[in-house]
């Protein structure tokens, strides 16, 4: 046991968009950035959620000349700033909601997130959670496919970076 | 990847064929294969700005490790 130590209670992996609709899972899966306490539960002081938006598009020339086929809209949600015995900076909870995702005729989208493991970004006596996550899949249909690939790094301050 | 384009989807769907597209997939061009099913991707990624937060140290609790206050 370390209060230094993170590590993720909830899930690793688990699926967003599944063929072209928000998929049931991203409803009751989670995942978060916690220290390695039995007590992780009694985190005290989140703040947000804080939201990341992620959008994608394919805009296709014939026959209908600018026309969006596909369009979907991922957003991460995280809570930050929880604090343990007063200290530190974690990561209570994160979620992904999709609250756009339109699909033309003949195409398909599958998109899932994969949650890194959790580390500690600052000092033993302060620490500060660091999460990465990838977000990743691709959109096709019968002669196509084009890949999907967002990566981002959390911190439990509140800050956010694209990459790892 | 997809449904068979010879199978039920080789019908394509009424607006297409008043804008002037063939009523069967099987009869596209590549041309027009192209135009549809390539596509130009576009992403837009925005986030929350949020305050960053300072840290604090974890405080100390009292543990069995503690000396006890004699009294």
């Amino acid at each position: 046991m370390s209060h230094s130590e993170l590590f993720n209670a909830g899930a690793t992996t688990w699926q967003v968009i599944e063929r072209g609709a928000p998929a049931p899972a991203i409803w009751s899966t989670t995942a978060n950035a916690v220290p390695v306490v039995d007590d992780w539960q009694n985190l005290s002081g989140a703040h947000g959620p804080a939201a990341i938006t992620l959008r994608r598009w394919t805009r296709t020339w014939w026959p209908f000349p600018g026309d969006v086929t596909v369009d979907f809209t991922v957003v991460v949600r995280f809570e930050y700033g929880a604090q343990y015995h007063g200290g530190g900076l974690f990561i209570p909870n994160l979620y992904i909601e999709v609250p756009e995702c339109s699909v033309g005729w003949r195409y398909d989208v599958d998109v899932d997130v994969t949650v890194g493991t959790p580390e500690n970004a600052n000092t033993p006596d302060a620490p500060i959670a660091r999460l990465p996550l990838a977000i990743r899949g691709v959109v096709f249909n019968d002669f196509w496919s084009d890949s999907v690939d967002w990566s981002l790094t959390l911190w439990g301050d509140g800050s956010w970076m694209r990459g790892a | 990847m997809g449904d068979d384009p010879g199978m039920d989807g080789d019908r394509v769907p009424r607006e297409f064929v008043e804008a002037g597209a063939p009523a069967s997939l099987a009869d596209w061009s590549d041309e027009q294969r192209d135009g549809y099913f390539r596509g130009e991707a576009g992403e837009l990624i925005e986030g929350d700005a949020p305050i960053r937060l300072e840290v604090a140290p974890i405080g100390d609790w009292p543990t069995e490790d503690w000396p006890t206050r004699d009294w």
